[in-house]
């Protein structure tokens, strides 16, 4: 029996905007095991990101969680104080951020970053403490003699790095990638997850890749959720998510994807666009788009099914 | 070492005066101004040629080889009372912008930081001290706490709190909405690093240019202070008492113990804004592009 790391049960993240209550996170629930990684796919304004904060209790006001569990190693993180949420961020769960050319001090060294980070969280002297973070420079390849500059000294891609090696830098169980790649490009990107695997292999942690881009969670996922409008669609390991998917919207966002090799095939795209989350449709959430929307799908909101014991699928279709 | 020290202060003076940017030479103009009223301030001693607070000549004498700036209604060396006054200017300047900056920087910082209620009151108590014209609370103030140097200073860095205070708290908003704030946050920082080690090195640059211009406000309203009868106690040399005491005698053509007096107010007021306005340029490029 693998050791469940993370279990979400029945999230429901709304933010409480003037124009009313965004319901960014509906209804979810997902797990993952000790030294797996999770990708979560959604187009823009799905609530991925908001899933990614509200494991970190980082949720910008005017949002909160509302109700539902987060269950880290056992402990149920929507119960904690804001004291005790300090001692895991960073330890316990990590997060490495999408845009990397803004998420370090412009006025911090590299290594005044990583040794900091150290020395806040563990009894370590600064010596022991700069040994560590060479280490872990060296880790996600990157020269010792570079622990002096600063952030605008490093490109992009070596700032990516660099925050990979900041997330590490307390051997975390879990570490949350919000588009860790997306702000980079193509060559850097398969770089970045390429260390990613690798690092995860070595330190055995857990990963929740958040990604818009199916291709990129692909490529590193044992299980994948499908968001859609706050909602998991569809959740399965990732062999099953690609061979037999059964929700509409995985399926079109597969077919979405461009193949080399029909060189002068049409962009296959979804029509419509999501739906305003003040105020979702009725029933399933999304009917308005979907191939085969039946008159049942306007009216009730389709439940999870489990058509195995860890794919679950929201469609009529499977009922 | 000897050679890497000066290797590098040579460097700075390059960084300074090689550039042909006119912000440079505003920045060094103002600075070669401060300089040598500070070096006035320290010689005074060596370089008055009399005691500045005793009778050594006939009263009003105008300037001439003996007195080069002649003498006042009671026959002091205007020259001597000038270079000692420099001593009390530059004191009360010093203090007055180090206690609004040491009061202001820190609430701004809080207050931008933490939000809310807090924050809310803060503001209003400064808009209030703001709203008031600067020299009339300054008067009230001097006037409760009655008159000496560290007196008069505090009741100058009330006035300039506000503008501390404003200046930082806008910039705490606008930094703390950095990634970067949000990513130390993420990887388990407390606030007070968060504050100290994130926002504040980031907001820093711009205090020296309100300090500056905050030292050349300061300067003209200690001289109102003075002029006022609300400043030091009689006998010390100080330019704006200076000016009260000579104005009665303009309309006898003596023009020499305002005159000199009110050009050292004016030549200070000038080297801080020149400073300033010089370093904000500097700071700030895109102001520069603008001009």
């Amino acid at each position: 029996m693998e050791e469940r790391l993370l279990e979400i049960r029945n999230l429901k993240v709304y933010y409480f905007a003037r124009s009313g209550v965004v319901r960014a996170v509906d209804n979810v629930d997902l797990f993952m095991n000790k030294g797996e990684t999770l990708g979560v796919v959604g187009e823009s304004g799905s609530g991925k990101s908001t899933l990614g904060l509200s494991i970190l209790k980082l949720v910008p006001p005017p949002g909160r969680i509302v109700d539902g569990k987060i269950l880290f190693d056992g402990i149920d993180i929507t119960k904690l104080s804001e004291e005790e949420m300090v001692k895991i961020r960073g330890k316990r769960i990590s997060t490495v951020f999408q845009d990397p050319m803004t998420s370090l001090n412009p006025l911090m060294k590299i290594g005044d970053h990583l040794i900091e980070t150290i020395m806040v969280h563990e009894d370590v002297t600064r010596e022991e403490a700069k040994e560590r973070a060479l280490s872990l420079l060296d880790a996600v390849g990157i020269l010792p003699d570079r622990i002096n500059d600063y952030p605008h000294q490093f490109s992009g891609g070596m700032r990516q790095r660099v925050m990979i090696a900041l997330a590490l830098a307390l051997n975390p169980d879990l570490v949350i990638a919000d588009e860790p790649t997306t702000a980079l490009d193509v060559i850097i990107q398969a770089q970045i997850l390429e260390l990613m695997k690798r690092l995860k292999k070595r330190y055995n942690m857990g990963i929740i890749l958040i990604s818009h881009d199916i291709s990129v969670v692909s490529e590193i996922a044992d299980r994948i959720a499908l968001m859609y409008a706050g909602q998991v669609v569809e959740f399965a390991d990732a062999i099953s998510i690609f061979e037999k998917h059964l929700h509409p919207y995985t399926e079109a966002l597969l077919r979405a994807i461009p193949n080399i090799e029909l060189a002068d095939q049409e962009l296959v795209y979804i029509p419509g666009s999501p739906p305003d989350l003040t105020n979702p449709p009725k029933g399933c959430r999304f009917y308005p788009r979907c191939p085969y929307a039946m008159d049942i799908c306007k009216r009730k909101e389709p439940p999870a099914i489990k058509v195995k014991p860890e794919h679950m699928v929201k469609c009529f279709k499977y009922q | 070492m000897k050679y890497s020290v000066s290797k590098r202060i040579s460097s700075i003076t390059k960084r300074i005066f090689g550039r042909r940017g006119a912000e440079y030479y505003i920045a060094g103009t103002g600075a070669a101004i401060i300089a040598v009223v500070v070096l006035a301030a320290l010689l005074a001693p060596f370089i008055a040629p009399y005691n500045p607070i005793k009778t050594v000549g006939k009263p009003l004498t105008p300037p001439n080889s003996k007195y080069i700036m002649g003498t006042d209604s009671i026959g002091r060396d205007v020259y001597s009372r000038i270079l000692y006054g420099s001593r009390i200017a530059l004191t009360i300047i010093l203090l007055s912008a180090s206690f609004s900056l040491l009061v202001g920087v820190p609430l701004g910082l809080v207050s931008g930081y933490i939000g809310g209620t807090f924050d809310k009151l803060l503001v209003l108590l400064m808009d209030s001290i703001y709203a008031f014209p600067g020299l009339i609370l300054a008067i009230a103030i001097a006037h409760v706490l009655g008159p000496g140097v560290v007196n008069i200073a505090l009741s100058i860095a009330v006035i300039y709190i506000p503008t501390y205070f404003r200046m930082i708290r806008g910039e705490v908003l606008s930094v703390k909405e950095n990634l970067y704030v949000e990513a130390a946050r993420a990887i388990g920082a407390r606030d007070f690093e968060i504050l100290f080690r994130y926002i504040l090195p980031n907001v820093l640059p711009s205090i020296p240019v309100v300090f500056s211009l905050n030292a050349a406000d300061a300067i003209l309203v200690e001289a109102g202070l003075s002029f006022l009868g609300l400043g030091l106690p009689a006998p010390t040399p100080d330019w704006g008492f200076d000016l009260k005491n000579g104005h009665p005698y303009l309309p006898a053509k003596c023009w020499w113990p305002v005159t000199f007096p009110g050009l050292m107010v004016v030549l200070v007021t000038l080297g801080f804004s020149l400073l300033g306005e010089g370093i904000n340029e500097i700071l700030n490029p895109q102001l520069r592009e603008g001009r």
